[in-house]
């Protein structure tokens, strides 16, 4: 089934935020950042903004009425900064006019006096200065002091990856309307309308009861919009409830870009040990994560950060420590992999390091370590039906690896200008969210009655095709046709409490929670059909739209079932709930299984390098994946290959740069580059892993939202081994992402 | 107020001249399937087909309406997504993109099917490389491309079916187009809404720089004078051994020139390299000289050519070269009321050797990092008796690098060459920003256009 929203998309009908017909009165919204990365707030004036004409009001923190707070996790974080301001973008004031250009040219002209301070612009700077959100936490496995003794070969060195910015097309958008009632309708663009209603009413001092928060869609949220719709939409809401007036908000890019976080930046430490049959025996690491001004997420990224340490592999001994350091860039965020491909770059470093010294090819250490079943994680969790050497194999098989090798040895040979490199990347990614509590979804099933099906979901769509998904598991578990159903927007009068769309576990948790109320529903329907048809309930089926009884179609077909059932006044709808069962963690200990399961899979990339140019094309990515048994394969390959785009992105020529004073100097497309179409591998080629369905997974496929982003840490190392092809003498190097520059630098050890 | 002509309509919109075209298609005609995603023409969810008249045939284009001010629509014929849009059912393009799930947030997909209309209504040369072209200014964050190369291939195979001889018709018979493309086409016809307005404000080409970098002022500017596609401000001929190119030839219309092509075999390659489709079609030659860009694709190009410029102001016209003219940072000797009426240069003999290096963030669609272009003349012995080296992003302005250029006269194109001619070159360069990396890429671009010169070069020279 095709994603059901393409066809109105391929139409340019779909609406988003920015795209819904503006209500009478409406004014625009445009928001003042402070221009410096630390310093000390001495005075706002507005007086000559308020004198362009069209300007209607400009707020300040003074202005809220409620707490001026918005941090999800840690209260930390101010919705406008009041006595201090903490990174260049920080929200200082909400202009509104009665047009976007005229609140944006006013907002030029409030004079700010700000006391200049030194900011913290490096992880390691504040680690050192204790400048940290959370205490530093560890995992641990076995005994790392004494393993070091049963090594033969100990490397240790430094590596670093920059961040990335989310660079979803729509930008971040809010539409607050006052209501009846001193209640707000909020429309935002966010992946987490519950968050955003807590936002909004924690800034106005109204119950959530009062806030109403609708999400049609989002157009690409990868994480951006988990936390980071919230400040925009209470800003919105904050001047909608001054004004009595409905109040858009839509960030330019340059806003939008200098003033959310990104994608965390890490600098780490690393420390691997091998025997001398190349088995790593130990690995310690040290990762300073670079958090940003405020916790937003950055707590829970660190965290899996830590959970996805040694990657797709099994070290008996192991130390993970992480750091949560506060600096002062924007907050840092979620997006997609969520510490994750951090975490699983330096393993690939170390173990690279390895391989380099050693003068192996990397695939002879990465083969004989890889995760066997029932290994344990160094979270006390098992590697359970654990495919890491399935996906492998099978990747060594249907893409001839050893082929793929030959050829590109043969190939270097043979030239002298162009190298090429290739590499292999196992994967393993754990799903559910960390936070435990999170893993719970909730869906509204109405069958009306003529027979057609309304459901409403916890789950915000943003192209991953999760609605169609859902669309398709309530089909199947009602027995009807897909067009019977229509899914409405997410809206917090219908759903409420909903977790936000992240972790990749949108489909499993509302989708289960949508068959959940399905089945609710339907056990009502069977027994009104087994009423009318005078039979045993445990003999009847409803599918194919009708009623079936021991295996044959009756006469009662759907619509006349569903009729029955409302005149019998048995209830045709449900509130259905699901939460993961078995997942639990203790913190105290650094113990426990919280994942419901992992994802799996490898990538084989091979990379072509100009030498004399330094640049390079991604040649081809050949990639097994495991989505345990898929429904919707043209939906989840859509997830692998924009996944992987998004991953050789962040790994290639997606390059966070900034001023010494702390101001992003990559701040507009024309600075920042995300892979074109020219970017993106020749070849691209995925196969399903052959494996079976997951219990714990919507309809046994497992969850595809971020597993396939990592693939692309695989560019990074073909580039090293292209690079070490064309000069022989070349130490890796191990500081993501490979830009033109760091390559052509390192072709020529400049 | 104006009247604008969109999808077939004689629409009267009031924003300011100067007003971006896609603020007024949203705000003021409710026309949102056309999306903002930059405002500033890096990412192509604006993207929109113009039509316009040119004697008595109407030609086509796609391009980021974020980046066209409201005056370069008027006497024209815009097209949005709307007006593509078949009755109840998916266009030949569309359903492609939905068939190959070329689609997944959708806030881009406006954009691409915009571009690859305009490639069905424009190509003359159906290859699924010129189709990438055509929508390689589109940026889509989802679906990594690979599901939307597959849409562009099927509907690539299915126009090579296309009579070219009456393509509107056959597009229309093929459900590329809605039948009421036809109308679109009867109310340019019969329109007569003046192409440009002469009046005394910023003199606005292509605007594609402009509407970045001035966006505020031009919106409120309330009477910039619009040139672009003014007919006596184009023009790619030669006389004399001179090629003549005007002021208002876009970078497309230089891309599909038959004189340029012929005198610079690679010259489709270099081009490709200068921004997208949808930017070349609005950039002009006048403009991207005229802004004074230290790292402009066209001026590098044109100062290896040792081109001159002809001007043309209030008070009278006069002849400057591009060497003397750019004095700083996006400073010019130009006045502001003159235009840049054409550049001429001295036809390239055959055996002399152009050619264009550009190393970028990335590949395609951005700007140099460091961009070059070195020409050469040799005698029938091989002796350089011309050279200009002609290098940008260097500084606050482009470079021609004289001493360089100096150092290769006398010379035969050897690895000798390359090597004084480098000790030479970096002499001459004090690269501000990045000044190990940018050293280096002279050396590397510096090495391309000899070798271009001279296959045998060796790139050991280089270790």
């Amino acid at each position: 089934m095709k994603n059901i929203d393409s066809y109105a998309h391929a139409r340019g009908e779909s609406v988003y935020v920015c795209d819904m017909p503006l209500i009478n009165g409406t004014l625009h919204a445009s928001v003042l950042g402070s221009p410096l990365a630390k310093g000390n707030i001495k005075s706002i004036d507005t007086s000559e903004a308020l004198k362009i004409p069209g300007v209607i009001a400009v707020f300040t923190a003074k202005d809220i009425p409620g707490e001026n707070q918005i941090g999800s996790i840690i209260q930390d974080e101010p919705l406008l900064a009041e006595h201090e301001v903490d990174y260049v973008g920080m929200p200082i004031a909400v202009v509104v006019a009665e047009s976007e250009p005229i609140a944006k040219k006013a907002k030029k002209l409030i004079k700010l006096e700000i006391e200049k301070l030194t900011p913290i612009t490096d992880p390691r700077v504040a680690k050192k200065e204790n400048s940290l959100i959370v205490p530093s936490r560890t995992f641990k496995l076995g005994d790392i002091e004494t393993a070091w003794n049963q090594c033969s070969f100990v490397y240790e060195g430094r590596a670093e990856m920059g961040g990335q910015e989310h660079l979803y097309l729509e930008t971040q958008s809010a539409y607050a309307v006052p209501a009846e009632g001193g209640t707000f309708k909020i429309y935002s663009s966010t992946q987490a309308n519950w968050y955003v209603q807590k936002g909004v009413s924690k800034v106005l001092g109204l119950p959530l009861h009062k806030i109403e928060v609708d999400v049609v869609r989002i157009g690409g949220g990868f994480g951006g919009k988990e936390d980071q719709g919230t400040p925009w939409a209470s800003m919105a809401a904050l001047a909608a409830y001054k004004l009595n007036r409905p109040i858009r908000l839509i960030l330019r890019r340059e806003d939008d870009m200098k003033m959310t976080g990104k994608r965390h930046p890490y600098q780490f430490d690393y420390k691997i040990g091998l025997d001398k049959n190349k088995k790593i025996i130990a690995y310690q690491c040290e990762c300073f994560q670079d958090a940003g001004a405020s916790a937003d997420v950055s707590p829970a990224v660190m965290e899996r950060t830590l959970f996805h340490g040694c990657g797709s592999y099994f070290v008996p001994n192991v130390k993970i420590t992480t750091h949560c350091c506060r600096t002062n860039f924007p907050p840092h965020t979620a997006f997609r992999g969520f510490g994750a491909p951090q975490a699983m770059f330096l393993f690939e470093s170390a173990l690279n390091r390895a391989a380099n010294e050693l003068g192996v090819h990397p695939t002879e250490i990465q083969k004989i370590n890889l995760l066997k079943e029932g290994n344990e994680f160094p979270y006390g969790q098992k590697a359970l039906k654990c495919n890491a050497e399935k996906a492998w194999q099978q990747a060594d098989e249907s893409f001839n690896l050893k082929k793929q090798i030959v050829e590109v040895t043969k190939f270097n040979k043979e030239n002298n200008d162009y190298k090429k490199g290739i590499s292999v990347y196992p994967l393993c990614f754990g799903i559910s969210f960390t936070k435990t509590s999170l893993n719970q979804g909730r869906s509204l099933v109405h069958i009306y009655t003529d027979g057609s099906v309304s459901v409403s979901t916890g789950v915000i769509e943003m192209g991953q095709g999760v609605n169609t998904k859902i669309v398709e598991a309530a089909a199947k578990t009602l027995g009807i046709n897909v067009s019977r159903i229509n899914i409405t927007s997410t809206n917090t009068t219908r759903v409420a409490n909903a977790s936000p769309t992240a972790a990749s576990s949108g489909a499993d948790l509302n989708g289960k929670a949508t068959i959940n109320a399905c089945n609710e529903i339907k056990e009502k329907l069977i027994e009104i059909a087994s009423t009318i048809l005078k039979c045993d309930k445990s003999k009847i089926e409803i599918r194919d739209e009708s009623v079936w009884n021991e295996n044959t179609k009756t006469d009662l077909a759907w619509k006349e079932l569903i009729m029955a059932a409302y005149e019998a006044r048995v209830p045709i709808s449900a509130h259905g709930h699901y939460s993961t069962p078995k997942i639990h963690f203790d913190k105290s200990s650094e113990h426990g299984s919280p994942f419901a399961y992992h994802v799996y899979g490898t990538a084989i990339t091979t990379v072509k390098l100009d030498c004399i140019r330094g640049i390079y094309d991604v040649e081809s990515v050949h990639i097994i994946h495991d989505l345990g048994s898929t429904f919707n394969y043209d939906i989840d390959k859509g997830q692998i290959e924009g996944g992987l785009a998004q991953g050789i992105g962040l790994m290639s020529i997606e390059e966070l740069t900034f001023n010494p004073d702390g101001s992003l100097l990559s701040n507009s497309l024309s600075n920042y580059k995300v892979p074109d179409i020219y970017a993106i591998p020749k070849e691209c080629k995925v196969e399903p892993l052959r494996s079976g369905p997951d219990n714990l997974a919507l309809l046994g496929s497992k969850a595809v939202g971020e597993p396939p982003l990592m693939y692309g840490i695989g560019t990074y190392f073909a580039v090293q081994m292209a690079i070490k092809a064309y000069r022989p003498s070349y130490e890796l190097s191990f500081s993501a992402p490979a830009t033109y520059q760091k390559v052509l630098r390192a072709l020529y050890n400049r | 107020m104006a009247t604008l002509i969109v999808n077939g309509q004689e629409r009267v919109v009031h924003s300011t001249l100067g007003t971006p075209l896609v603020n007024v298609l949203r705000d003021e005609l409710g026309l949102v399937g056309t999306k903002i995603g930059c405002l500033e023409g890096d990412c192509g969810a604006c993207a929109i087909i113009v039509g316009e008249k040119i004697n008595d045939e109407i030609k086509y284009c796609a391009l980021t309406s974020c980046l066209m001010p409201l005056g370069n629509a008027i006497g024209r014929s815009v097209i949005t997504i709307e007006g593509t849009n078949l009755d109840n059912r998916l266009s030949r393009i569309q359903k492609a993109f939905v068939d190959h799930n070329g689609i997944q947030c959708g806030f881009c997909t406006p954009g691409f099917i915009i571009s690859a209309i305009s490639f069905a209504l424009t190509s003359n040369e159906i290859t699924l490389d010129n189709m990438i072209n055509a929508v390689a200014g589109n940026i889509c964050r989802c679906t990594g491309y690979k599901s939307i190369e597959r849409a562009l291939d099927e509907i690539v195979n299915d126009l090579k079916r296309i009579d070219m001889k009456n393509r509107i018709n056959w597009l229309i018979n093929n459900e590329y187009l809605p039948e009421k493309f036809l109308g679109y086409e009867k109310q340019l016809k019969t329109n007569s809404a003046k192409t440009s307005y002469h009046n005394n404000g910023k003199i606005i080409a292509g605007g594609t720089d402009l509407l970045v970098q001035e966006e505020e002022a031009i919106r409120d500017g309330s009477h910039p004078r619009f040139i672009w596609g003014d007919p006596s401000l184009k023009t790619i001929r030669i006389e004399n051994a001179k090629c003549y190119i005007g002021g208002a030839t876009t970078v497309s219309e230089l891309y599909s020139s038959t004189i340029l092509n012929n005198m610079i075999p690679r010259f489709k390659q270099y081009l490709r390299l200068v921004s997208s489709t949808l930017i070349r079609n609005m950039a002009t030659v006048g403009g991207n000289i005229a802004n004074g860009s230290p790292i402009g694709d066209l001026s590098i190009m044109f100062q290896a050519l040792d081109a001159t410029l002809f001007l043309r102001g209030a008070q009278g016209t006069r002849e400057i070269a591009i060497k003397d003219f750019f004095t700083g940072y996006k400073k010019t000797a130009k006045q502001d009321d003159e235009i840049i009426e054409y550049i001429y240069f001295n036809t390239l003999r055959p055996n002399d050797n152009f050619s264009f290096e550009k190393i970028s963030k990335r590949t395609h669609l951005d700007m140099a990092t460091v961009n070059s272009c070195l020409k050469l003349s040799r005698n029938k012995q091989g002796i350089i008796e011309q050279a200009s080296f002609s290098v940008g992003g260097l500084g606050p302005t482009i470079r021609f690098m004289s001493e360089t250029s100096k150092a290769l006269l006398g010379k035969v194109v050897s690895d000798e060459t390359f090597i004084e001619a480098e000790r030479v070159a970096q002499k001459e360069i004090t690269p501000r920003s990045r000044p190990e990396y940018k050293r280096l890429l002279v050396r590397q671009q510096l090495f391309l256009h000899l070798k271009a010169a001279n296959d045998s070069l060796s790139s050991e020279v280089l270790r």
